[in-house]
C-alpha cells in the first residue's frame, strides 16, 4: 500500500478527525507509521476502529476507487495538489473530496458568506460582490447555501468567473435542493468540495466544520448580512482564528439582518463599501475608475434615460419601494409609471422583488 | 267527491307543478296519502287533519285518498300542507273555492292550530306559477311580501285556515307588487363607502378595473394593510343591481330560506365572505337535496375569500368549474340541478404564514415554508384570476390622513361608463364583460399594431412571463382603456395590465 492509501484509511476511520490526525502526525511523522503502531496515544475505541479498517483495507480502497467512476475525486494531506491554504489552518481536513476542480493556488480567493434568509439588500449586495470580484479575477468561495451564499456564487458564475462551493454533506448530494442548478454549474466553472465521505447526509453538526474550510480557503472573507446569532459568525470566528481578514457590509442600526455585521465592525472588522477595499487588502491593483457601489451603477446607461426615468430611478434604492409610494412621490399615474418601470427593468437598472415592490440594481 | 288543487314543488332552483288530488268515498274512515312522498310530506296527513279540526272544520268519516301527481317525482318539503288541506275541504264539500282550483297555486305549511307557516323558495315557485299561466298564488302571510315581487300574478297571503272561505269570496286583496319602488329606494344607500379608505391607491385602482370588467381579483399583502376593507367596498362601485339581477339572486336566497318578511328582496349586490373552514358543498352547493352554496348566494355580486390558502383544497378546486361556466351544475339520481354563479371572485391572502415575506427583517419563514404556503393556491385557480396586487404596508400618516378620499359614487360613475362601452362593443355576442372574452374574442377586440405587438414581446422577455399571461394582460388592458374612454389600447394600458401579473409571477414562480 502507498502512503496515499494509509492517508485514506486514516481519513475514513471513525474518531480520526483533523485534530487527532494532526497530533498523531506530529508524533509519528507519516501515516504508515501511525497505522503500523499498535499502541497509539488514543482511546481503545479509536484504536479498535483503526484495526478493523486495516483488516478491511482492501474493501475500503475498492470503494474509494469506485468513487472515481462517479466523477468524485479526492486528495489527502500528503498529496502535492492538496490546497496550500488549508495546510495553514490549525485543523486541516485529512481528506478532501471534490467534483470539478480545486481552487487554483495562483489566483486569489474571496469568501462571501451571509444569512440564508437575506433581505433584498443582502441579495443585491451578494450579487454585486460576487459579480465584481469574479470580474476582477478572484475565485469566490462560499457554502452553496440558500440566500447570500448562493446569490454570490451564481452571480460570480454568471459573470464568467470561478467559484467553489464547500458542502456540509457528501459532494454527491446537492443540498439545498433549490440550488441544484448552481451545484451543476459549479462543477463546470470551479468545483464543489467536502471533507465528508460521499453519501454523508447534511447534518446540522457538519456545518460549523465545513465553515472552517470556507474561511480556510478564502484569502479574505466578506460578510454580507448576518443576524446576531448565526452560523455566519461561526465562520468569522474561525477566519479570525486562522488569521484571515474579515470585511463586513455595514447596515442600518435596527435591522436584525445587519446586527451581526455591525457588531463585527464594532469589534474591528473592515468596512466593506466596495470592491476596491477587497482588492487593496489583497494587494491587487484597484480599478482606477473606482468601483464603489454607487459609481458602478451611475457609470451605466443612466445618461440615456429620460427625465422621468431618472426621477423614478432616483427614488429607488436597496430597500423595496412599493408602486404606491412611487405614485405618491412622482405624481404619475399607474400606466405611465408602469411604462417607465418596465423600460428601466428592461435596461437592467431596476427589478421587482415581489411583484409591486421595486429595488434598484447595483 | 273528487277534487284537485295545484301546488308547487321545489327542485333546486326550479318550481315544478304538482297536482294534489283528493277523493272521498264510502268505506272505512281512513286517510291515505300516495305519490312518492318524502317523510315530511307523509307527515302532512296528521298535521292537516289536526289543523282542520282545530280551525273548526269537521271532516265527515269517509275513506279519503290523497295523491300528489306526477307520481314519479319524489316530493319533499312542507309546502304541500295548504294544498292538501284545501283539497280535503273541497272533496268534503265544506267550502267552495270557485274558480281558484283551476286558476291558483296553493303553497304553505300548516301548524296544528291551523296557522300558516312561511316556507322557503316562494319567489322561485311564484315565478314558476306565473310562467305556467296561473293567475293567483295563495301563500302564507309571512311569504306574501316575497311572492308579490313577481309582476303579473296576484299573490294573496293567508294567516290561517279560517281565512279560506274569505278567499273564495274574493274578500282577501292581493298584495301590490312594489319591486321597482323597493329597488329605487335602496339605490345608493350603501352602508360602506370607498371614501373611508385612506391611501392604497394601487389597490383602489385594481378594484376599479376589476369592477369595470368583472375581473377576478387577488390581494396579497401583510396583515392589516386594508385588503378586507377594500374588498368589502367593491359592491358599492359595481353598477346598481338591475331588476332581473335582483330577482335572480333573490330566488337563490328564497330557495335557501334567507328572505324575510321585512327584507323580501335582495336590493344590493351581494357580498359573501364565507369563513375559510367552509366545506366544498357549502361553497359551491350540494347535499342529497341540492341547495345553492355561497358562490350562488354571491350571484351578480362579490364572493370574497379571505385567507385564501387556509381554505380546504377541495373547496378551492370546486370553484374552478363555476368560475368558468358562471353556473353550478350538480347531478343527482333525480336529475341535474343548476344554480347561478355569476360572481366576481375577490380573494385576499398573506404572502406567508407570518405575513411579512419578502421583508426578511421581519419574516422568519424559510423559503420552503413560504412556497408550501403559496402552493396551497393551485395554478388552475390562479389562472382564473386576472388581477393580482401586492398590498403595501400602511403607514401611520396614511391612517390619520384627513384628506377627502374619492367616494364610491364617483368611482361607480366611471365603472358604469366602462360597462356601457363593453355593452356596445359586445352587442349580440352574448359576452357581457371584458373578462368573459375567449381567445378568439381577444384577437378581435384587442387588436395590437406592430409597435404594441413588439412591446408585448419585450414585456414577456423582460418579465419572463408565461404564455397564459398573454390573454389576461390584454383583457385587463382592454378594461383599462375602456375606463379611460379610449377606443384603442395604449402602451400605458398594456404596461399597467402587465403590472397586475407581477405578484403572481414573482410569488408563484
Amino acid at each position: 500500500m502507498e502512503q496515499r492509501d494509509y492517508w485514506y484509511l486514516l481519513g475514513v476511520t471513525e474518531g480520526f478527525g483533523a485534530v487527532t490526525v494532526k497530533r498523531l502526525m506530529s508524533l509519528y511523522g507519516s501515516p504508515d507509521v501511525i497505522c503500523a503502531t499498535e499502541t497509539l496515544p488514543i482511546s481503545s475505541r479509536q484504536q479498535e476502529a483503526l484495526r478493523k479498517n486495516l483488516r478491511e483495507a482492501e474493501r475500503l480502497l475498492g470503494e474509494r476507487d469506485a468513487l472515481e467512476k462517479k466523477g468524485i475525486r479526492w486528495c489527502c494531506q500528503g498529496d502535492p495538489h492538496y490546497p496550500e491554504r488549508l495546510r495553514m489552518i490549525p485543523d486541516p481536513p485529512v481528506l478532501l473530496y471534490y467534483r470539478g476542480e480545486l481552487p487554483s493556488e495562483e489566483k486569489r480567493t474571496a469568501g462571501i458568506i451571509g444569512a440564508r434568509r437575506c433581505s433584498s439588500y443582502g441579495r443585491s449586495m451578494a450579487e454585486y460582490f460576487g459579480r465584481e470580484l469574479a470580474k476582477a479575477g478572484l475565485q469566490v468561495i462560499s457554502g452553496m447555501a440558500m440566500g447570500v451564499d448562493g446569490y454570490a456564487q451564481s452571480a460570480a458564475l454568471a459573470a464568467g468567473g470561478r467559484s467553489f462551493g464547500i458542502l456540509g454533506c457528501g459532494v454527491d448530494i446537492a443540498y439545498p435542493m433549490v440550488n441544484r442548478p448552481l451545484y451543476e454549474r459549479l462543477q463546470e466553472q470551479g468545483g464543489v468540495l467536502s471533507e465528508f465521505t460521499p453519501g454523508t447526509p447534511p447534518l446540522p453538526q457538519h456545518f460549523p466544520l465545513r465553515n472552517r474550510i470556507i474561511s480556510g480557503l478564502s484569502d479574505v472573507l466578506l460578510v454580507i448580512e448576518a443576524r446576531k446569532v448565526s452560523g455566519t459568525l461561526i465562520t468569522v470566528d474561525q477566519a479570525l482564528e486562522q488569521g484571515k481578514d474579515v470585511l463586513a457590509l455595514p447596515g442600518r442600526v435596527g435591522d436584525p439582518l445587519s446586527e451581526g455585521c455591525n457588531h463585527l465592525i464594532r469589534q474591528g472588522a473592515g468596512i466593506l463599501t466596495g470592491t476596491d477595499e477587497v482588492l487593496q487588502l489583497l494587494g491587487m491593483q484597484a480599478d482606477p475608475d473606482g468601483t464603489s457601489v454607487l459609481k458602478g451603477a451611475e457609470a451605466s446607461p443612466a445618461d440615456r434615460l429620460s427625465e422621468q426615468e431618472k426621477k423614478v430611478l432616483g427614488l429607488l434604492s436597496h430597500d423595496p419601494v412599493h408602486l404606491e409610494e412611487l405614485m405618491k412621490r412622482t405624481g404619475l399615474g399607474l400606466g405611465t409609471l408602469s411604462l417607465i418601470l418596465l423600460s428601466l427593468e428592461e435596461g437592467g437598472l431596476v427589478k421587482p422583488v415581489s411583484g409591486n415592490q421595486y429595488i434598484r440594481v447595483f | 267527491m273528487y277534487s284537485k288543487i295545484n301546488a308547487m314543488a321545489l327542485f333546486g332552483m326550479e318550481g315544478v307543478l304538482i297536482r294534489v288530488e283528493c277523493d272521498a268515498s264510502s268505506g272505512l274512515p281512513e286517510m291515505s296519502m300516495v305519490g312518492f312522498l318524502g317523510a315530511e310530506v307523509k307527515e302532512a296527513k296528521d298535521r292537516v287533519r289536526t289543523a282542520l279540526k282545530n280551525t273548526g272544520f269537521t271532516l265527515p268519516p269517509r275513506h279519503v285518498t290523497v295523491n300528489l301527481s306526477p307520481a314519479d317525482i319524489r316530493k319533499e318539503g312542507t309546502s304541500f300542507d295548504l294544498a292538501v288541506a284545501s283539497a280535503l275541504l273541497l272533496s268534503a264539500e265544506l267550502i267552495d273555492l270557485g274558480r281558484l282550483p283551476e286558476e291558483a297555486v296553493f303553497m304553505g305549511e300548516l301548524g296544528l292550530d291551523g296557522s300558516l307557516i312561511p316556507v322557503s323558495g316562494i319567489l322561485t315557485m311564484v315565478s314558476a306559477a306565473k310562467a305556467a299561466g296561473f293567475r293567483v298564488c295563495v301563500v302564507p302571510a309571512g311569504n306574501a311580501a316575497e311572492g308579490s315581487l313577481v309582476e303579473g300574478i296576484d299573490v294573496i297571503g293567508l294567516k290561517d285556515l279560517t281565512e279560506l272561505p274569505l278567499l273564495a269570496q274574493g274578500k282577501l286583496p292581493a298584495l301590490p307588487c312594489r319591486v321597482r319602488e323597493r329597488l329605487q329606494e335602496a339605490a345608493g344607500n350603501d352602508e360602506v363607502d370607498f371614501a373611508e379608505v385612506n391611501g392604497q391607491a394601487v389597490m383602489r385602482r385594481a378594484a376599479e378595473i376589476a369592477a369595470a370588467g368583472m375581473h377576478n381579483l387577488l390581494f396579497v399583502g401583510t396583515p392589516g394593510s386594508g385588503k378586507t376593507m377594500i374588498a368589502r367596498r367593491i359592491p358599492t362601485i359595481l353598477p346598481s343591481i338591475s331588476l332581473e339581477e335582483a330577482l335572480e339572486v333573490s330566488k337563490v336566497y328564497s330557495v335557501c330560506g334567507l328572505l324575510s318578511e321585512e327584507h323580501p328582496l335582495i336590493l344590493r349586490r351581494p357580498f359573501r365572505s364565507p369563513h375559510h373552514t367552509v366545506s366544498p358543498y357549502a361553497l359551491v352547493g350540494g347535499g342529497s337535496k341540492p341547495k345553492p352554496g355561497e358562490i350562488s348566494l354571491a350571484d351578480h355580486g362579490v364572493l370574497f375569500l379571505d385567507e385564501l390558502p387556509e381554505f380546504q383544497k377541495a373547496a378551492l378546486e370546486a370553484l374552478r368549474q363555476p368560475l368558468e361556466d358562471r353556473e353550478v351544475h350538480i347531478a343527482r339520481v333525480q336529475g341535474s340541478y343548476r344554480f347561478p354563479a355569476d360572481v366576481m371572485l375577490v380573494a385576499a391572502m398573506n404572502p406567508c404564514r407570518c405575513g411579512y415575506y419578502p421583508d426578511r427583517n421581519r419574516c422568519h419563514c424559510s423559503d420552503a415554508e413560504v412556497s408550501s404556503y403559496l402552493r396551497r393556491v393551485s395554478r388552475p385557480l390562479l389562472d382564473r384570476i386576472d388581477l393580482c396586487v401586492e398590498a403595501p404596508t400602511l403607514l401611520y400618516k396614511d391612517l390619520v390622513r384627513k384628506k377627502e378620499n374619492e367616494p364610491s359614487s364617483a368611482i361607480r360613475a366611471r365603472v358604469e361608463q366602462a360597462r356601457e362601452r363593453q355593452t356596445k362593443r359586445f352587442a349580440g355576442t352574448g359576452i357581457r364583460f371584458n373578462s368573459r372574452m375567449g381567445g378568439r374574442d381577444v384577437r378581435l377586440y384587442c387588436p395590437l399594431d406592430a409597435e404594441k405587438e413588439k412591446y408585448m414581446k419585450r414585456i414577456f422577455e423582460t418579465k419572463g412571463l408565461s404564455a397564459r399571461a398573454y390573454h389576461r394582460i390584454l383583457k385587463v388592458a382592454r378594461t383599462i382603456a375602456d375606463l379611460a374612454g379610449r377606443e384603442n389600447i395604449s402602451l400605458e394600458d398594456i404596461a399597467e395590465a402587465a403590472g397586475y401579473r407581477g405578484p403572481e409571477e414573482k410569488f408563484w414562480r
